[in-house]
């Protein structure tokens, strides 16, 4: 009798377990069969829910039109150049919050977090005003640095997190063999926080990848990134579903493939490192 | 002889962008707050005090806006948090399978929110997508989900499906962080299901909860990206949330001042939250 009720109570989670995931993956499965399906079987009623056939004439379409590959473009250089910039003047400081208690560390480290909590126009208003004055307006130079405001306080409270994690027992024998504490940094840390830093990138790139603000208030053509260029498929008189249910699928897969990895360190990064995953 | 030198100076180029780009015009903000200053006629400007403030607190539209916002924010943490909690209980036993299981149901999460919300335009049509086609087979109406009525309900929906995970997986951390043997002691002494989540689960789970829900909180008070997408607003003034009020303010209006005034008192609103936040933050011992 018990274990009727144990193999029960196992198909009935695994019965919720699955229309859960059904649920949350059911916009995804539609957008990714549109994708492949042609302009007419789109519109067919009733739909289908399996593509008649498997085209990959929409992915073409997206992937040769050379607006689209700009946008791509532009999106890969702002993750890229703000996450470098994240990196290299980020690691430094988080290793220091870490290792240095000094007057005012503490509220020097909430300066980071708080970012975060700024509603994004408060700054991007006077910020549209300083570009367009000083020509960073709709420049990768100019998005990379604002997407740095979002990068350098992910690196800094990630990294201060894993510095506080590593032991340490290794610098300090370096730095007791006369080794300096930049070179300690540089020769002994850094090859121990690459997990760390990985994990850190992956959720910049979720961030700055995703954001649409941003560039909407920053950009306009030249320097316009994927989000924005995917507004452009909703026109007033038609949608053509068919190419952009192929140009989110692009867009997402970057994310979906970082998502498997970053699952543990998720939650970290949106919580501050309140939360440990 | 080493020279010495102040541990600070490690901090300062990043400390410099973030003020740069961030604080700095954040404190540009509250002086053009207290302009008359037109994005197409800067030539125009004049100093005027709180008027702009003044303006706000009479304006029906401003203080609609408020409210549309916070009752988006109550709805969408609500229900996120309720669900979140159900789906992790759901998947915290480990079977055969589930950690697969876990990993999908995450995956909304890293979705452009840009993107989210056109899939779910794709989604709901009324002509080309599955739900209405499915409701249709039940006899059911389709709901006019982008209505009047409806599309600030619908936006929840859109928000629920993207960050329900996150409190999932909050919640999920917290379980597995609850001894084991706690949760077995209990069993043995004959609690139920729902003794054992009001007397022992709950109560481990109550400051990780209260954090993730200001944090959620925030992130709503800011929503633009899947309204601006999908509605801009509207229908009418529907969805017309604080963020897509400033933005139309400053950049359509082109009413510099009123737009800055308005990203004044949404910074005010949400400091009240951080502050909140970053207490429990250091009661929980981390960070």
């Amino acid at each position: 009798m018990r274990k009727m009720g144990r193999s029960l109570s196992l198909l009935l989670q695994y019965i919720g377990m699955i229309v859960v995931v059904i649920i949350f993956m059911a916009p995804l499965y539609w957008t990714a069969i549109t994708s492949f399906k042609s302009s007419w079987e789109v519109i067919k009623r009733p739909p289908s829910f399996i593509p008649e056939r498997f085209l990959i004439e929409n992915y073409v379409a997206i992937l040769s039109n050379p607006e689209f590959v700009k946008n791509l473009v532009n999106s890969v250089i702002a993750c890229s150049g703000s996450l470098a910039l994240a990196l290299v003047t980020g690691l430094p400081a988080a290793y220091v919050l870490s290792r240095f208690k000094f007057k005012g560390s503490r509220s020097l480290y909430y300066t980071y977090i708080t970012f975060r909590m700024l509603p994004p126009f408060v700054f991007l208003i006077p910020l549209f005003v300083i570009y367009r004055v000083t020509g960073l307006y709709d420049t990768w130079l100019g998005l990379i640095l604002a997407y740095s405001v979002i990068t350098i306080p992910i690196t800094v409270w990630m990294m201060v997190g894993f510095y506080d994690s590593l032991p340490r027992e290794l610098e300090e024998a370096a730095l007791v063999d006369g080794c300096s504490r930049a070179r300690a940094f540089l020769h002994v840390v850094l090859p121990l926080s690459a997990p760390g830093i990985a994990s850190t990138a992956m959720l910049n790139v979720i961030f700055t990848w995703n954001d649409f603000v941003f560039a909407l208030v920053l950009t306009s053509y030249k320097a316009a990134t994927v989000p924005i260029a995917l507004l452009g498929f909703i026109g007033y008189t038609e949608v053509k579903w068919h190419l952009l249910a192929a140009a989110t699928i692009i867009a997402s897969l970057p994310l979906l493939a970082i998502a498997f990895f970053v699952q543990k360190y998720l939650i970290r990064g949106l919580t501050f490192g309140a939360i440990k995953g | 002889m080493k020279v010495k030198f102040h541990p600070i100076l490690i901090l300062l180029p990043s400390l410099l962008i973030i003020f740069s780009v961030a604080y700095g015009p954040f404190l540009l903000t509250i002086y053009y707050s207290t302009l008359f200053y037109h994005l197409y006629k800067p030539a125009q400007l004049s100093f005027r005090g709180l008027a702009n403030y003044a303006l706000l607190f009479t304006s029906e539209r401003f203080l609609g806006s408020i409210f549309k916002t916070t009752l988006f924010t109550i709805l969408a943490i609500s229900l996120e948090s309720v669900l979140g909690l159900a789906i992790a209980l759901l998947f915290f036993r480990e079977i055969p399978g589930v950690r697969f299981f876990r990993g999908i149901v995450v995956l909304p999460m890293v979705i452009t929110p840009v993107v989210a919300a056109l899939m779910f335009r794709l989604f709901l049509d009324p002509l080309t997508g599955p739900l209405s086609y499915l409701l249709s087979m039940l006899g059911l109406p389709s709901p006019e989900w982008f209505g009047y009525e409806t599309a600030l309900i619908t936006m929840v929906m859109i928000d629920a499906w993207q960050w329900t995970p996150f409190f999932f997986l909050v919640f999920l951390t917290g379980l597995l962080g609850i001894e084991k043997s706690e949760l077995e002691a209990a069993e043995i002494d004959g609690a139920s299901f729902f003794q054992k989540l009001r007397y022992i689960i709950l109560p481990h789970l109550k400051l990780i909860t209260l954090i993730a829900l200001t944090i959620r909180a925030i992130d709503c008070f800011k929503i633009f990206d899947i309204i601006f997408t999908l509605t801009r607003g509207g229908p009418g003034r529907a969805t017309d949330v604080l963020s897509i009020y400033i933005f139309q303010q400053t950049f359509e209006s082109g009413l510099i001042g009123v737009g800055a005034a308005a990203s004044i008192i949404t910074f005010a609103i949400l400091m009240a939250l951080g502050n909140a936040l970053l207490r429990m933050i250091s009661k929980a011992g981390i960070g």
